[in-house]
């Protein structure tokens, strides 16, 4: 989806004239099938995965687990359909009309339930730090989510939010930026604090760094929505604040950042013959790269030069391919062999073809947008001598054209590792399993950590 | 009301750090080995922290 709507920025003729494939339409299913729907899975099924390992007990209902498992594939279904229908709020990440939002919220109280069931079920006496992680991702998330969603309903596919002008749009991006915060940080951080140490075969460089992490965090990311509307009408001092907090942002980012890095020390030999842990070093670099390139975009003088032009539109995918994605790709890479009792994928060469594949895509992939990005901010704000602009919008479209379609290279580059994932994940399922699950086992002791 | 919120977050970060000695933090840090018992030996010979207790209880609630 989103290869396609690269193309159609390129060229235009893609939309057909048709309403259900146009830009405006296809866009908002792009970014909720990456945060919902491959984003949610990734989180959902690695969280359940660490939740039963570290806490030594299953989830409190298989039932339960599976309801929820098919409901959000057809919540996920039920909001690509209506949006195409061109039923939506309108509100970014939070475009899905009253109905779907309560099935969200129901859905999600499910997972909640699921979740700290299994917590409430442990044999430790110590919750390892992963699960902090997620449990802030599980319970901000439905916060956020139900506050913005707070609507009055006119119809079954149509209603207003309770709030109106300035708050609206502060609310709205309070939500939107704990989106990029709790799910695609805090929840992948969580993955990061478990997958790192399985793969390098060493735990994590410091238990007590990951601690501070975690509430400074959780402290500051809630704060930093609104630097998504520097130059609106937002008071100033709010603009000024969320600046504030977006920079203070970046010791903790960097902290669990350095954290995972530096859990690799005496093992970085690993990387020359382990693609899967290069996945994972690789997804932490761009985090450090995007978690330091979001607080400077946030200062106000740099905003003025970023905002609307596709930088921004660069670091999110920093971010998303970069690190998103990659920590994802890594983690189910180490997990699906363990899952269906195989020591490994079937073909480590596919893992190391999609990881370069993956990385160059990103590179190319960002770089476009960066050059983009500071090519429009420039000639948009260039200016004659009597004030007038120095170049009309399509002026600058024209010399945007080289980077939608470099980007759409990186793109279909990301997008051709993806399916030799697919590939290598089929291969590993049918081949037969190698390990048995132990028959003898000990009789449980109780666990003090 | 969210910087009430962030005051009480900090102090439940301060709170949580004080719980917990640096001994307690290592042998935690040593959960997610406690799965794979080649991995969990392994890794009790590189560090000389133990996991194997941790694992020996988690084979039998994972099959229950």
């Amino acid at each position: 989806m989103g290869v396609f709507i690269a193309a159609q920025l390129a060229w235009p003729e893609l939309n057909f004239d048709l309403p259900w494939t146009s830009f405006g339409r296809i866009r908002p299913i792009h970014t909720n099938i990456v945060i919902f729907a491959f984003g949610g899975c990734a989180l959902i099924s690695t969280s359940f995965y660490i939740v039963q390992r570290s806490c030594y007990a299953r989830l409190p209902s298989d039932t339960a687990a599976s309801l929820f498992f098919w409901g959000w594939q057809a919540m996920l279904i039920a909001t690509v359909i209506s949006y195409a229908l061109g039923y939506t709020t309108t509100k970014e990440y939070a475009e899905m009309e009253w109905p779907l939002a309560i099935a969200l919220t129901v859905l999600w109280l499910i997972y909640l339930w699921l979740f700290f069931g299994t917590i409430m079920r442990r044999q430790t006496s110590h919750i390892y730090v992963a699960n902090w992680f997620y449990g802030a991702f599980i319970i901000v998330t439905a916060m956020v989510h139900i506050v913005n969603h707070l609507a009055i309903p006119v119809t079954l596919l149509k209603s207003y939010p309770l709030y109106s002008g300035a708050t609206d749009a502060m609310v709205q991006w309070w939500f939107g930026h704990s989106v990029v915060g709790f799910i695609l940080s805090v929840g992948f951080l969580g993955m990061m604090y478990y997958f790192v140490p399985k793969q390098v075969g060493r735990p994590i460089y410091s238990y007590r760094l990951s601690i501070v992490h975690f509430w400074a965090i959780i402290s500051v990311y809630i704060w930093a929505g609104p630097h998504h509307l520097h130059y609106t009408a937002l008071p100033d001092w709010a603009q000024s604040l969320g600046m504030a907090m977006s920079i203070i942002l970046l010791a903790p980012s960097w902290g669990g950042m350095i954290n995972g890095m530096m859990t690799l020390s005496g093992a970085w030999h690993k990387l020359r013959s382990d693609p899967i842990l290069r996945f994972l070093v690789v997804a932490l670099a761009f985090y450090g790269m995007s978690t330091f390139e979001g607080p400077m975009m946030a200062i106000k003088t740099v905003n003025s030069l970023s905002h609307y032009t596709d930088w921004t539109i660069g670091h999110v995918h920093a971010g998303a391919l970069g690190w998103v994605a990659m920590v994802s790709f890594g983690s189910l890479y180490h997990m699906i062999p363990k899952l269906w009792n195989h020591a490994e994928m079937y073909s480590t060469r596919l893992i190391n073809l999609h990881f370069w594949l993956a990385t160059a895509g990103t590179v190319v992939y960002i770089a476009a947008m960066w050059v983009n990005g500071l090519t429009q901010g420039l000639m948009w704000r260039a200016i004659n001598d009597d004030g007038t602009l120095s170049y009309s919008f399509v002026e600058v479209l024209q010399a945007s054209h080289a980077g939608y379609v470099a980007r759409l290279i990186g793109g279909s580059l990301f997008v051709l590792g993806i399916f030799l994932m697919l590939c290598n994940t089929w291969l590993t399922l049918r081949r037969p399993a190698q390990q048995s699950a132990p028959q003898n086992v000990p009789e449980p002791q109780p666990v003090e950590v | 009301m969210p910087i009430i919120l962030t005051v009480l977050l900090i102090a439940a970060g301060y709170w949580s750090l004080n719980q917990m000695s640096l001994l307690q933090m290592e042998q935690a840090a040593m959960l997610p080995f406690a799965d794979d018992p080649d991995a969990a030996k392994r890794v009790e010979k590189e560090t000389g922290r133990a996991c194997l207790p941790e694992h020996l209880a988690q084979q039998v609630a994972l099959q229950a």
